[in-house]
């Protein structure tokens, strides 16, 4: 039960499909910062995995990336709900 | 290679966990992100802590041979590495994939690693306390 956050974009990095490689059933993956960008229903990470997916709001709303343009399953937190979800996992594991 | 996966697949969950797994995942010239990661290891290994390391992506780089980092008047991190047996770090793994998108072979390497496939790495992760990325 690891929580990984990702703050690169996917676009011009190769962060989030490194970080896919590692994740087990039951991890948790939290896009920030320009992370975001790797929410986008456009952008396709290297595999899909029985993961948790989020995205931080205040991240999504900085950058002007409408809710609706993010892939479905994708769950949006605000700043607390990123420190209860630090609560609920047992690390976190900073990609960057 | 087999041999080093089914290990690991089998030590999650059965072995008790190791405290620490650093990630190698820059090059290592131009930042400092390699001797950071290179300082905590041997740090904490110090302070008893049980270490592993992982390299994979760009950080397969940090295992070449020859490496002149003075020539751009660096260090590097070869003679820490050299260092690792003294500090009894011994879990030293490195992603094959990562090594072949690179065209470098596991036996060209300068310090000796475990080679691990893909589907090895989650259970890597699992099986250790915490996680720090580099």
């Amino acid at each position: 039960m690891i929580l990984h956050t990702v703050n690169k974009s996917v676009f011009t990095s190769n962060t989030l499909n490194e970080c896919l490689l590692t994740v087990a059933r039951n991890d948790g993956v939290l896009l920030i910062e320009d992370g975001v960008y790797g929410a986008l229903k456009t952008a396709h990470p290297a595999e899909q995995h029985e993961v948790s997916w989020y995205v931080l709001k205040e991240d999504l709303q900085a950058r002007g990336i409408a809710p609706e343009t993010c892939r479905e399953g994708i769950t949006l937190v605000d700043y607390t709900g990123f420190v209860e979800l630090t609560e609920q996992y047992a690390s976190v594991c900073s990609w960057f | 290679m087999s041999n080093t996966q089914s290990q690991v697949e089998s030590d999650t969950g059965t072995e008790t966990m190791s405290d620490m797994l650093i990630i190698f995942r820059k090059a290592p010239v131009g930042t400092s992100w390699a001797r950071e990661a290179m300082d905590l290891a041997l740090v904490s290994a110090a302070f008893g802590q049980k270490i592993s390391l992982l390299f994979m992506g760009d950080g397969v780089f940090q295992l070449a041979q020859n490496q002149q980092p003075s020539a751009v008047e660096q260090k590097g991190t070869q003679a820490m590495m050299q260092a690792l047996p003294m500090y009894d770090i011994e879990q030293i793994y490195v992603h094959q994939d990562s090594l072949d998108q690179r065209g470098m072979d596991s036996d060209q390497l300068h310090i000796d690693c475990q080679s691990l496939d893909s589907k090895a790495l989650p259970g890597l992760l699992q099986q250790h306390k915490q996680v720090f990325n580099f």
